[in-house]
């Protein structure tokens, strides 16, 4: 009996297997054909659509007419293709033009509906009629919130979301506000990355609200999401988060700092920083505030946001801070000291040189190279001079990986004194054993007198790399550098590097190393 | 006798029936997740943009890692590629471990690189390089030579180097698409926890065609050995993994692309040198490290980063792969023993661990045992007629719409094969892949699992030639 029945299911769950394996086949052909024909009613969409776009993003076409043709757009395909294409026309100066048309053809309120539902939608519009709309935050019946949590109800309310973003920034405004109350995470993302697109100072708060929860743990939108959409504020705005800058969490605290710092960093790509760029109140609070905050994170990201003051009190604070107890607050202003106006620090910065963290020494050698021949020379001297293996190693790492060498020989075949102080650092990174780089210069250099002067030099501490070299170059038939090699070899074997090792101290002793 | 053969028998069909039933109902499990988590995220994906994580100062930095051995013929348009990524900050750490060809040397001579003496930090166990090599003005470049080791060796090497907060492992034959590396780092951006681990999908190059290390048309290759692991592929990473990142119980992921979490891999002890799969163990590693520490993490993975690997054109060749794959996985799952049905793990602990131990790590000795067992039982009259079906339906038929299903999911993802005429070829191998196909890749991951019984712990070379070649 059982037998029997296994034999009838064995039939069934082929039966079975082999209709569902048409019906997956089915839906394979029939999303190829739905794909195909969506994408061509979108080419047809966009031929049609482009030429009027373009002429109202250029203010050339208006009125009724324009509205017309647009309202035409009733399926999915011409939907998408016409929100696209004027999105993508939208400059500074039309961005509101092409906002109240896409009102007008009702988009909008179909995204809206999409994303609050009909009342919300209803009191949000008003925004379009001139009304005054509060931006607060939409409340979710909290019985259907972990129905709304789920992925796959927010995916649509996400898009709607997202497109609601893009419009002009006042109006999306209202919008994002009461998107940043869904239940969903994935909604509150495209909330919060709108936000920062519009950069409206009125939604700082909320944005900072949405910063406090997610610190809090409160709130499911990454810190890296929020810190994302707060960088993309302009200097100009960043007055809007001064209130925070005393905020009771630390980490609060530290996050509006960090994000200050790179609004800041972004603004000086564009042009040169100075304090008359920020606001006296902000000025005041980094200095006298954030200088002595007891989170060492603030107190190591504020040192970044100073450096572009360019002022005596900058340099003070950063002279204080380099001194600080916390590693980290160390090495930020060190970082930030690099910068040819803050030469008055470069003790404070060779100091540095020799800290007991790797990080900070290493921040200190990049930072004297960026203060120009001055940080160089220091750097120079203090390499000569030094007794710490880690501090000259650490240099010496710099002066390999930033193309310091090259610019060091070229130094050394010019002669002078930059020449022998060149020739010195030069001896000491072969006196560390460190040739690696200097020998392959030996065959790449086409000066001869930097030939000249890198087998000298390398003939103090000769590596197997370094003889292999010169045995190659000896065994050259002619020409100065294969005498010079053979010379500098019979030394090497002879072993009477003893008058080379006088002569080097002799130069030593007049470059003042 | 013949009533002891018939006992054995009955255990042993009892055994193969349970665990074809187990197997098949998980597979159907995950099936069904992954379309819906799948196509979602595919949903998601098409609005989400890679732009503002491309233009953030908040993204973070990553460092590419490259173990190299004797990959003379692909190293350079490989790194070349990298440097193209679409990624903010990044830097390529390539480690030549030990190539005993022109590794080396041609990326000396492509990119100008100098030999340097750079500081070397051991943070993690790993043969010290002999050499640096730079170039000053390719800063984002670093080549490490060190004696051969190994390629846990290597990544360990490389990672002693590595400055950034996330390392990607790619390997030296992959191609990694344009934006992958912004897709991979979307859900550590999008996550409100620890994301310690970012994965992504892993496509077989052969029959796409390949510029200037990027594949610029997508393609069927042209042999069944190849089309039939094209299938397979499609099914590991369109169902198997994305059903079990739903689940929040990823164990594997591709060490030929993989993003992770650098401190996390070095106070979890960094790559184990005692397996052949080491991507396995360190996300095992890197689970276990977490639980001890109490501390909070997920790992994700994610269907639309895409990087394009090479797969063995030969059965020589495809062998030996499989056989390390499945050595590496025995090694790994024998090694962390203790998140199998560990509760403090979860899901991961009490479903996936189990099931990659029982199902995926010794499933395929069960499964080559019943090519024989089946018709013997049936040859001597232990199994009836009906029975024998059920079990090969179960075994072989079913597997037709599982394949099938996984066509179907590719279909849904935003890379898949343009051409009408590939998707019915595909739909035709992932039927006809179960008849023959898989039995005989069983019977060769049951080789590996024989060969860790053995006590084998070496790696068996898959020579390969690059997709542009």
């Amino acid at each position: 009996m059982l037998l029997e029945n296994v034999g009838q299911l064995v039939f069934w769950l082929v039966i079975l297997v082999v209709t569902l394996n048409i019906v997956f086949l089915f839906f394979l052909v029939r999303r190829r054909i739905i794909r195909k024909r969506f994408f061509q009613m979108k080419d047809a969409a966009r031929e049609r659509y482009r030429d009027a776009v373009e002429a109202f993003a250029l203010g050339q076409a208006t009125g009724p007419h324009i509205m017309e043709s647009f309202r035409d757009a009733r399926s999915p395909a011409e939907r998408e293709v016409l929100s696209e294409l004027l999105f993508a026309a939208a400059t500074l100066q039309n961005s509101q033009r092409i906002s109240d048309v896409l009102y007008q053809i009702g988009f909008i309120e179909r995204w809206s509906r999409q994303a609050f539902g009909r009342a919300t939608t209803k009191e949000l519009l008003g925004v379009f009629e001139g009304k005054k709309v509060e931006k607060k935050t939409k409340q979710w019946s909290a019985a259907l919130r972990p129905l709304n949590r789920t992925r796959i109800m927010a995916v649509g309310r996400s898009q709607a979301v997202h497109n609601l973003a893009r419009l002009y920034p006042k109006y999306a405004a209202v919008f994002l506000a009461a998107a940043l109350g869904d239940p969903a995470p994935q909604v509150r993302r495209a909330a919060v990355e709108g936000m920062g697109k519009a950069r409206d100072p009125e939604l700082a708060p909320l944005m900072v609200e949405e910063l406090r929860l997610a610190i809090n743990e409160g709130s499911d939108v990454s810190l890296r999401s929020l810190k994302a959409a707060l960088v993309r504020f302009r200097l100009e705005d960043v007055e809007a988060f001064l209130p925070y800058l005393s905020d009771k969490h630390p980490r609060c605290r530290f996050f509006v700092v960090d994000a200050l710092r790179q609004i800041c960093d972004k603004a000086a790509l564009k042009s040169r920083l100075t304090k008359n760029d920020f606001s006296p109140a902000l000025y005041r609070a980094l200095l006298q505030q954030c200088q002595f905050d007891e989170f060492a994170d603030v107190r190591a990201r504020s040192s970044y946001i100073v450096r572009y003051f360019r002022d005596q009190n900058a340099v003070d604070m950063l002279r204080n801070l380099m001194k600080d107890k916390n590693e980290f607050v160390r090495l930020h202003s060190v970082r930030a000291a690099a910068d040819r106006y803050y030469v008055d620090l470069l003790p404070d910065v060779v100091a540095r040189l020799t800290d007991e963290r790797w990080l900070v020494r290493e921040a200190a050698v990049q930072t004297l190279r960026a203060m120009g021949s001055k940080g160089r020379d220091a750097l120079f001297q203090f390499f000569i001079a030094c007794d710490d293996k880690f501090a000259a190693e650490q240099a010496c790492d710099e002066f390999q990986r930033r193309g310091v060498i090259p610019e060091l020989l070229e130094s050394m075949a010019a002669g002078g004194n930059d020449g022998l102080m060149a020739e010195n650092v030069a001896r000491k990174i072969a006196a560390m054993g460190k040739t690696s780089l200097l020998v392959s210069q030996i065959t790449s250099s086409d000066s001869f007198a930097v030939q000249v002067a890198l087998l000298d030099t390398l003939a103090i501490n000769p590596s197997n790399e370094f003889v292999s070299v010169l045995n190659m170059l000896s065994q050259e038939d002619s020409g100065q550098i294969a005498s010079k090699a053979r010379q500098v070899l019979s030394r090497i074997e002879s072993g009477s590097n003893l008058r080379f090792g006088s002569e080097v101290k002799r130069k030593e002793q007049s470059s003042g190393a | 006798m013949h009533s002891a053969l018939l006992k054995f028998l009955d255990y042993a069909n009892l055994i193969i029936l349970i665990y074809f039933i187990v197997a098949n109902a998980m597979y159907t499990l995950l099936t069904a997740i992954s379309l819906y988590a799948v196509t979602l995220h595919s949903r998601f994906a098409s609005h989400t943009s890679y732009d503002d994580i491309a233009e953030s100062p908040a993204t973070p930095p990553i460092t590419l890692i490259v173990p190299a051995y004797n990959e003379q013929e692909v190293i350079a348009n490989t790194v070349n590629a990298l440097l193209k990524l679409e990624y903010p900050e990044k830097e390529i750490i390539v480690v030549d471990d030990g190539s005993t060809d022109e590794t080396l040397p041609r990326l000396i001579a492509e990119f100008k690189l100098q030999r340097m003496d750079l500081i070397y930090r051991e943070k993690l166990p790993g043969k010290a390089p002999w050499g640096f090599f730079m170039n000053p003005e390719v800063p984002n470049l670093l080549v490490l030579a060190k004696e051969n080791g190994g390629k846990p060796s290597a990544l360990n090497t490389g990672l002693n180097m590595c400055r950034t907060p996330y390392f990607c492992t790619v390997d030296a034959d992959s191609i990694v698409e344009r934006k992958a590396l912004l897709r991979l780092m979307a859900p550590i951006m999008h996550s409100s926890v620890n994301t310690i681990v970012s994965g992504g999908l892993v496509r077989i190059v052969n029959g796409c065609t390949v510029v200037n290390g990027e594949v610029t048309d997508i393609g069927l290759p042209g042999t069944w050995i190849e089309r039939c692991q094209v299938v397979e592929y499609i099914r590991t990473f369109l169902f198997g993994r994305p059903g079990w990142n739903f689940l929040k119980g990823n164990f594997i992921t591709s060490g030929a692309f993989c993003l992770l979490h650098s401190e996390s891999v070095v106070m979890a002890g960094g790559f184990g040198q005692d397996t052949v799969t080491e991507d396995v163990d360190i996300i095992a590693t890197l689970h276990t490290f977490y639980e001890k520490k109490n501390w909070k993490s997920q790992m994700v993975f994610t269907t639309d980063p895409v990087c394009w690997t090479e797969c063995p054109k030969q059965f020589k060749m495809l062998a030996r792969q499989r056989r390390r794959w499945q050595l590496g996985l025995v090694q790994t799952v024998f090694k962390h023993d203790r998140l199998i049905f560990n509760w403090k793990q979860g899901r991961l602990g009490m479903l996936s661990m189990p099931f990659h131990a029982f199902v995926e790590a010794f499933g395929s000795v069960v499964e080559t045992g019943a090519l024989f067992i089946l018709p013997l039982s049936l040859f001597v009259g232990a199994m009836p007629l009906s029975l024998f079906l059920l079990i090969m339906f179960l075994a072989i038929g079913y597997g037709t719409l599982l394949s099938i299903a996984s066509v179907f999911l590719a279909e849904t993802t935003i890379r898949r094969y343009p051409k009408v005429s590939e998707m019915f070829t595909l739909v035709f191998y992932a039927f006809l892949e179960n008849f023959g196909y898989r039995q005989l890749l069983s019977a060769i991951r049951a080789q590996g699992v024989l060969q860790f019984l053995l006590g084998k712990r070496s790696w068996e070379v898959v020579a390969h030639k690059g997709a542009e070649a």
